[in-house]
């Protein structure tokens, strides 16, 4: 009987492994044939770089629990799929940064060509990358930075451009003037401080107000209790900022809830633009427009391929966005180029060419 | 299992094929951490030369440095699972002697052993309150320990105002950048050989008087001892130095073998293990904890200090929280208030997979070390394993841990069922 049941947890182990294998298949994309698969594994014969024996980039994930990061990993590996050169691999460090130490090591232990991290916190991350850099692995960081200049290439996208490109959009929306509330990713997080800044600049000396800006922590349903609170504060509410677009998401359902109507006349704007997310309030006209935040997935990949074939790559590239509306939202926005410091170079969100 | 019943198999190949089946029961935890080994190096993935990656000496190098804190914390867990209590409290007193160790060192600029004693001496307290919430006023292990977790956890966030502990983070603090950061920063997290002479004359003392103790007090010591020096009465002093001078020899070039590579983290984890081991094997409160969760009442009938056992068992399960805490501070190179969540599942499974059980009065902390390396390597294992060059994913390695406890309690009730 208990022979039995061992034997039963056992067989589903094995199960669980290997169904959880099958459940990826390799290449949606490409042609499907018998050399598909063996196209991306990685052998030992010849040259490093080609279809037959490409590139191993090990991608450490920080948390793979946000959409936002999805999103970052599907651009990855859209970018690995038309790229045969390189061969991507993932790891998702669940949001702790003591576990996305170890993958780094690992990384390292493994020899990869190269290591791409979005790091979970900047300093636990320093000393891993710096020992990967160390051991002679090139190392793109995306998205969030270390506390060290001991890396290849960091490639990230401007919150405070990207609030102020906001904040000049709705002023423009609203003709100058109006009552605006401001719904704010968690306080303590650097992109929320900067989606803030930014977007007072952009409304600067223009007649828009913020009457009330609340902390929702990036959640919608803080941010629907915030905006029931506010609306029975307020009669005159004439656009909401949200800083990203779940929480705009959760204003214009607590607009709609209320019951007056007014989710029909009060703009709501938010940030992010993930396709379950954003563009889909934008399509559905529940949101008037939310502003792209890139991943710098595919320009990673581009880097990647620039590195490892010896070409320079600049230390810092500056991603753009785009504003997305329900008249562009089809066409996949319209691109903001990065407002950079001459001696930077730029990669505007959605229009850079193929690598080389 | 039935093949170890007599009589089951011919009279010539039975004895050996018996004992050997026996032996194999008797020593089922470092058999399970084998047959790990063994499946770590069948698919625990390659290197790009081809060569598996569990037979690279990093490998088992980061599987002891990157499951340190778990290993510390379920030291402690394991004596107080022997009185048949629980302790939910050691990932969050983690997180607030970690916090407040980076506030001393950072902020404070005490220096790192006065921190040290004080983050350490945080988790002892809390410990001291849980032991005495349990057995002076009766709450139950689950009801108390949960209390401390959750205000732990708002202590942690209380003292740092929600904020993560880094150099410079207020201007009064001490430590203005990453370089100014006390050398045990980097120390814990480097190997043991770069600390040069100073640690190693702690060492050696240390190891001698583990390797006497072992000697005088464990079983298997001292058949080994009487094997290798003879055990009749004569010369019973100069054989004694002789053994013991030896058995601190061994472990001296051993700890000195692997220097270069290990890291305090690593022996601080081995070291809590084996030290509570012996704690438990050698001493009268060891006795006292077998006695408390085999049956308390009866225990207490016939003399044992039952509550006081019970408190030094949850002191010293805060102790090590505490000393978990100041690892993890060097880990991540900051004082982070969320530290340590759900890291007293992880110990508790340790304990668990090693054989000790939940209901008290069964087990020891030697097997709980085997239990932590099987999940460690278990970790490992499944961090490493590519289906289709591709790594597996949250949910399947979930789904697979789950059923490795599972599998550890079934072989481990098995044998119980047959004793």
């Amino acid at each position: 009987m208990r022979r039995m049941a061992v034997l039963v947890v056992a067989l589903a182990l094995a199960l669980a492994i290997g169904a959880a294998g099958c459940s990826k298949p390799q290449q949606e994309g490409t042609p499907a044939g018998p050399s598909a698969t063996q196209t991306k594994m990685p052998t030992d014969t010849g040259k490093k770089g080609t279809a037959a024996n490409p590139w191993v980039i090990g991608m450490s994930q920080c948390n793979l629990g946000e959409p936002w990061r999805i999103r970052m990993n599907d651009d990855i590996k859209k970018a690995d799929e038309a790229t045969p050169q390189v061969t991507v691999q993932f790891k998702d460090a669940q949001g702790k940064e003591d576990q996305q130490q170890a993958q780094v090591q690992e990384f390292i232990d493994a020899k990869v060509d190269l290591l791409i991290i979005s790091p979970k916190e900047a300093i636990p991350l320093t000393a891993p990358v710096e020992k990967a850099m160390d051991a002679g692995i090139p190392v793109i960081v995306l998205d969030r930075k270390i506390a060290s200049d001991k890396y290849t290439c960091f490639i990230g996208a401007d919150n405070t451009a990207i609030g102020r490109e906001a904040g000049k959009y709705l002023v423009k929306l609203l003709g100058g003037q109006g009552n605006v509330v401001e719904l704010r990713g968690l306080e303590t997080s650097t992109p929320a401080g900067e989606r803030h800044r930014g977007f007072v600049q952009g409304i600067a000396g223009s007649g828009l107000k913020i009457i009330a800006s609340k902390d929702c922590q990036w959640f919608e349903d803080v941010a629907q209790k915030e905006m029931a609170t506010i609306l029975s504060r307020y009669d005159k509410i004439d656009a909401v900022y949200g800083h990203n677009d779940p929480s705009a998401h959760g204003a214009y359902v607590a607009a709609e809830q209320e019951g007056k109507g007014r989710e029909k006349t009060i703009k709501f704007i938010g940030i992010d633009g993930n396709v379950d997310e954003g563009l889909r309030y934008v399509k559905e006209g529940l949101l008037a427009a939310t502003f792209d935040y890139p991943t710098g997935g595919k320009e990673a990949i581009e880097t990647a391929v620039k590195i490892l074939s010896g070409e320079e790559v600049p230390k810092k590239i500056t991603l753009g966005t785009a504003l997305i509306t329900p008249e562009n939202v089809d066409r996949g926005g319209e691109p903001i180029a990065p407002l950079v410091p001459p001696d930077e170079p730029t990669a505007a969100g959605t229009s850079t060419g193929p690598g080389q | 299992m039935d093949e170890l019943r007599p009589g089951t198999e011919g009279p010539g190949s039975s004895s050996l094929a018996r004992r050997a089946l026996a032996l194999a029961g008797e020593y089922r935890g470092p058999v399970a951490l084998v047959v790990v080994l063994v499946v770590g190096i069948l698919i625990g993935g390659r290197t790009p030369d081809g060569r598996p990656v569990f037979l690279t000496g990093s490998t088992h190098v980061s599987v002891f440095f990157e499951y340190a804190e778990y290993g510390i914390l379920a030291a402690g867990m394991t004596l107080v699972i022997l009185t048949g209590g629980i302790d939910l409290s050691v990932g969050s007193v983690l997180g607030l002697s970690s916090v407040i160790f980076a506030i001393l060192t950072l902020g404070c600029g005490w220096s790192s052993q006065w921190a040290a004693l004080a983050a350490a001496g945080v988790g002892a307290v809390c410990g001291l309150i849980n032991g005495i919430l349990i057995s002076r006023l009766r709450f139950q292990p689950f009801v108390a320990t949960l209390a401390m977790m959750v205000v732990a956890r708002g202590l942690a966030k209380q003292v740092t105002g929600h904020r993560k502990i880094a150099p410079a983070l207020d201007p009064w603090y001490h430590v203005r950048s990453l370089s100014e950061m006390p050398p045990i920063y980097k120390g814990m997290m480097s190997p043991l050989a770069k600390h040069g002479i100073a640690v190693t004359v702690l060492v050696v003392p240390a190891l001698i008087i583990v390797a006497a103790a072992f000697f005088r007090y464990t079983v298997t010591g001292r058949a080994l001892d009487a094997r290798l020096f003879g055990s009749s009465p004569a010369g019973r002093t100069a054989r004694a130095t002789l053994s013991i001078g030896a058995w601190a020899i061994a472990l001296g070039l051993t700890v000195w073998g692997l220097a270069p590579y290990l890291q305090p983290a690593s022996f601080l984890f081995v070291s809590s293990l084996l030290l509570m081991a012996l704690v438990v094997k050698v001493t009268r409160f060891g006795r006292h904890l077998y006695a408390i969760g085999g049956n308390e009442e009866a225990a207490r009938l016939s003399g044992v200090p039952v509550a006081r056992s019970k408190v030094l068992a949850y002191v010293l399960c805060g102790l090590f929280s505490g000393l978990a805490g100041i690892v993890t501070t060097c880990r991540l190179q900051l004082g982070n208030p969320e530290a340590g969540a759900t890291y007293e599942l992880d110990a508790i499974a340790a304990v668990v997979i090693g054989g000790t059980s939940l209901m008290g009065g069964r087990g020891s902390v030697a097997l709980t070390l085997v239990g932590a390396l099987i999940m460690g390597y278990a970790n490992k294992i499944l961090s490493n394993i590519q289906i289709h060059g591709q790594f597996l994913q949250d949910g399947a390695k979930l789904l697979a841990k789950g059923m490795i406890i599972v599998l550890a309690v079934l072989v481990q009730e098995a044998r119980r069922r047959r004793a």
